[in-house]
């Protein structure tokens, strides 16, 4: 007998300390064996799961980051409404796009700086907000009084323009998978009553739509959302590395590409709080890890904190020279203690950078090797492993091994891709879908030849369209 | 202490070699061997690479040898030994040749080679000829085309048909009972009263002479130096399959057809599944990644077809043994099975 699905509230009944608010949970229930089976997870060919790697931020309570001396906002293309000596507040307007919301200084304080890129702005210790009006009836708001608050917080929702008779679907990312990433994870886990009530504000302010949200299986959050509500669709997915790409998400979920909106859990956190707390959305949380960093964790920061601040008293002193990197290990860029948090950062990695040689590597047994292979004693023990920016071994042509093309999870074939835009045969690799790649490194990683695919795939995009 | 001093001494062939092209070559290929290149790191994302490298991939398939290559010293003596050693010699000489005129490093690609041809040889072949049809393999089969990667067969097996061509008498006809009871492991090479026997596949194709499936299993019978025994064989295979040294696509659908079609002709697929080659071709030779398709819909009408022609050449050719061919002619395949499953943008789901 197995059973129907029960839709009773939101959480359920969780016995290490948790809220107790109900007893609903989504799955079947067998009444055999009074257990509840949790609905099979949702995934996609290709994507490799990274394993367990050390100073990894996962489950670290966030905390919160001081405010910080100076802020950096990017401009991204908007104008900047304030002037060098003004003196703003957190929340205040400091520039304004034409199709985006509008930049919000994250801290109070003096405008130091502008340039064509950036606006800097430094503290003056005080640390004073801006606070709208709160909404903690929002269900009687009208979407577009909602879109308007969320506009003016600055939460990404809040400058889409609903047209008449346009079906919109929203689609919540809740499943991190990148190394090191883990800030949308713990926030999630920490304030999943937020997250339920952001998304009931962000339905409401797109007029009532059906609301997807995708979220990592084995996370207690997913066990704990309840699925009550006729517009919630609850998709459990593996935490296989890409599943957070937009489009392996919308993929996965929905079958097919489809138009959708996609938020990450961040982004409803901000509503809720735009809506029912009046708080503009100028921190986020990201996480810091790598095995250079002395204490892994979670961090509440202003946006437009620099990396250094982040990071001053979380190294280890080693002699050895590290690589900080903003963004995943496989996605992130390579940074520099200036660059300011950004709204798209989920986390700052810093790897060991260093160019020690190491005696006969091929025998090395691996015990704390990350390989996609399993060539490793780590695969069978399934210990720790250890990240560094060593390519461990040397270029080589390739050998036709396939890992590229069983890993790639928009099942294109990197290597041919690759090498037709390494030759400037650009007809045959849009042939083969260049323009599908996502970017997620994955055929780099793999690669046992060490051949740089991802960037020469980037390259032959970037080429095609300049045509 | 031995890190530090090997790390000076190649820093001094660097310094030396300074200016010098070709000499550099080979000091690279020292380094590499020593330390693995792993001075390098990643330039752009992702900043996070798989622990794999060609080293290591290239070592799997030898440790997976080991088991047979040691079975053919029980069975054969340590002149097996000298074999693959001669082998190693040769390939490495003419691989450091073309190398040093390429200006390219020495790729692993040759450490496969190195151990798989000497297997598939006889055990009486004499060094000179073994020697001389591994310079043919790498030279002919791999080099010319351009180097590892480039190649259309497989080398050890380009090798062994060149081998075949100019040396039958010494290839088909001079075999050997193999020794038991861990003599072999204090001999050089069986008393010249062995040689002489006939192979399983021989004995039942001319004079339907049937070998007890448990002696094929085991090893109890004549062929080349790591044919013999079946089980390890297939301990080897499994454990590259186990570690993503190979796919399993081409070994399951290699000798699954080979299983179904002889009990088609023969009535006794099990016969000709343990005796003769099929076993080292299916799990070493077919699943070279060179010479095989790249996609899993290739590798399943790769391992297909050269099971097909397996059985073809067995019952219906002069030639005892078609697993050589087969997959030779599968080589010749590739590229057209790639182009045929070649998965084009639009078809994605």
């Amino acid at each position: 007998l197995e059973g129907h699905w029960i839709f009773h509230s939101y959480f359920q009944k969780v016995t290490s300390g948790g809220e107790v608010k109900g007893v609903g949970k989504v799955g079947t229930f067998d009444y055999n064996t009074q257990k509840r089976k949790m609905a099979k997870p949702k995934s996609f060919k290709g994507g490799y799961s990274f394993g367990n790697l050390i100073g990894s931020p996962k489950g670290k309570a966030i905390k919160v980051l001081p405010t910080p001396k100076r802020v950096i906002i990017p401009l991204n293309g908007a104008t900047p409404t304030v002037k060098i000596g003004d003196q703003v507040r957190a929340g205040e307007v400091i520039g304004q796009a034409d199709l985006l919301a509008p930049l919000l200084s994250s801290i109070s304080g003096e405008v130091a700086r502008i340039d064509d890129e950036a606006v800097l702005i430094e503290s003056d210790g005080k640390d004073e907000w801006i606070s709208f009006s709160k909404f903690e009836n929002f269900k009687r708001s009208g979407p577009k009084e909602l879109r308007g608050i969320l506009y003016k917080a600055g939460v990404g929702v809040g400058d889409f323009k609903l047209q008449q008779g346009q079906e919109i679907k929203l689609l919540i990312n809740a499943v991190e998978t990148e190394p090191y990433l883990e800030g949308n994870n713990q926030l999630l886990e920490e304030s999943l009553e937020e997250f339920v009530i952001g998304l009931e504000v962000l339905r409401g302010a797109l007029g009532n739509i059906p609301v997807h949200v995708g979220i990592n299986y084995k996370s207690k959050a997913y066990k704990r959302l309840g699925q009550d509500k006729n517009w919630l669709h609850i998709h459990p997915l593996l935490p296989k590395y890409p599943q957070d790409i937009p489009e392996v998400l919308i993929r996965t979920v929905f079958g097919k590409m489809v138009q959708v909106m996609v938020l990450d859990v961040q982004g409803v956190i901000a509503a809720y709080e735009a809506v029912v707390k009046g708080k503009p959305y100028i921190e986020r949380v990201v996480s810091l890890g790598g095995p250079a960093v002395s204490e892994p964790g979670n961090f509440r920061v202003r946006i437009g904190t620099t990396i250094g601040e982040l990071l001053e008293g979380r190294l280890n002193d080693g002699k050895i020279p590290f690589k900080v990197i903003r963004g995943g290990l496989l996605r992130g860029e390579a940074a520099y203690m200036d660059m300011p948090i950004t709204k798209d950062c989920g986390g700052i990695a810093v790897v060991e950078d260093s160019t020690d040689k190491e005696l006969f590597p091929f025998a090395n047994p691996g015990v704390e090797v990350e390989s996609y292979s399993r060539a490793f004693l780590s695969a069978f023990l399934g210990s720790k492993r250890q990240a560094s920016t060593k390519l461990h071994g040397a270029q080589r042509e390739c050998v036709r091994c396939g890992y590229c093309i069983e890993v790639c999870p928009v099942r294109i074939a990197p290597i041919f891709i690759a090498r037709y835009s390494q030759h400037g045969m650009l007809k045959e690799a849009k042939e083969l879908g260049v323009e599908q790649c996502i970017d997620c490194g994955l055929c780099s990683f793999v690669c046992p030849s060490k051949m740089p695919l991802t960037y020469q795939i980037k390259e032959g995009r970037r080429n095609l369209k300049r045509q | 202490v031995i890190k530090s001093k090997l790390e000076s001494l190649v820093e001094e062939l660097y310094k030396r070699s300074e200016g010098r092209e070709r000499v550099k070559v080979l000091v690279e290929g020292l380094d590499g061997f020593l330390f693995g290149n792993s001075a390098a790191t990643a330039q752009a994302a992702p900043w996070l690479r798989d622990g794999l490298g060609m080293q290591r991939y290239m070592i799997l398939p030898i440790v997976a040898l080991l088991p047979a290559a040691l079975a053919s010293v029980y069975f054969f003596g340590w002149r097996a030994v000298a074999i693959i050693l001669i082998c190693y010699l040769t390939g490495g000489l003419v691989e450091l040749g073309f190398s040093y005129v390429r200006k390219e490093e020495i790729s692993e690609g040759l450490l496969v080679t190195g151990i798989l041809f000497p297997l598939t040889l006889p055990p009486t072949i004499p060094l000179w000829m073994a020697a001389l049809g591994m310079a043919v393999g790498v030279a002919i089969g791999k080099e010319i085309f351009g180097g590892t990667g480039h190649n259309i067969f497989n080398p050890a097996l380009v090798g062994r048909a060149f081998l075949l061509v100019a040396f039958p008498t010494e290839m088909t006809t001079k075999w050997m009972i193999p020794l038991q009871g861990g003599k072999g492991f204090f001999t050089y090479s069986p008393p010249p009263e062995a040689i002489t026997q006939a192979t399983p596949l021989m004995a039942m194709k001319f004079d339907s002479i049937p070998t007890p499936w448990t002696d094929l299993f085991w090893g109890r019978v004549s062929g080349s130096l790591g044919e013999t025994s079946a089980f390890l064989l297939i301990l080897g295979g499994l454990f590259l399959i186990a570690t993503k040294g190979i796919d399993w696509r081409i070994p399951f659908s290699f000798i699954a057809t080979v299983g179904l079609l002889s009990w088609v002709i023969f009535a006794n697929p099990l016969f000709h599944l343990l005796a003769g080659g099929v076993l080292l071709g299916a799990f070493f030779m077919a699943t070279d990644p060179v010479t095989s398709p790249i996609f899993c819909k290739g590798r399943w009408i790769f391992g297909v077809m050269i099971g097909i022609l397996t059985v073809l050449i067995r019952a219906f050719t002069g030639y005892v043994e078609g697993v050589m061919f087969a997959i030779l002619i599968g080589n010749m395949f590739t590229p057209l099975i790639d182009n045929l499953t070649m998965p084009k943008g639009s078809k994605i789901k």
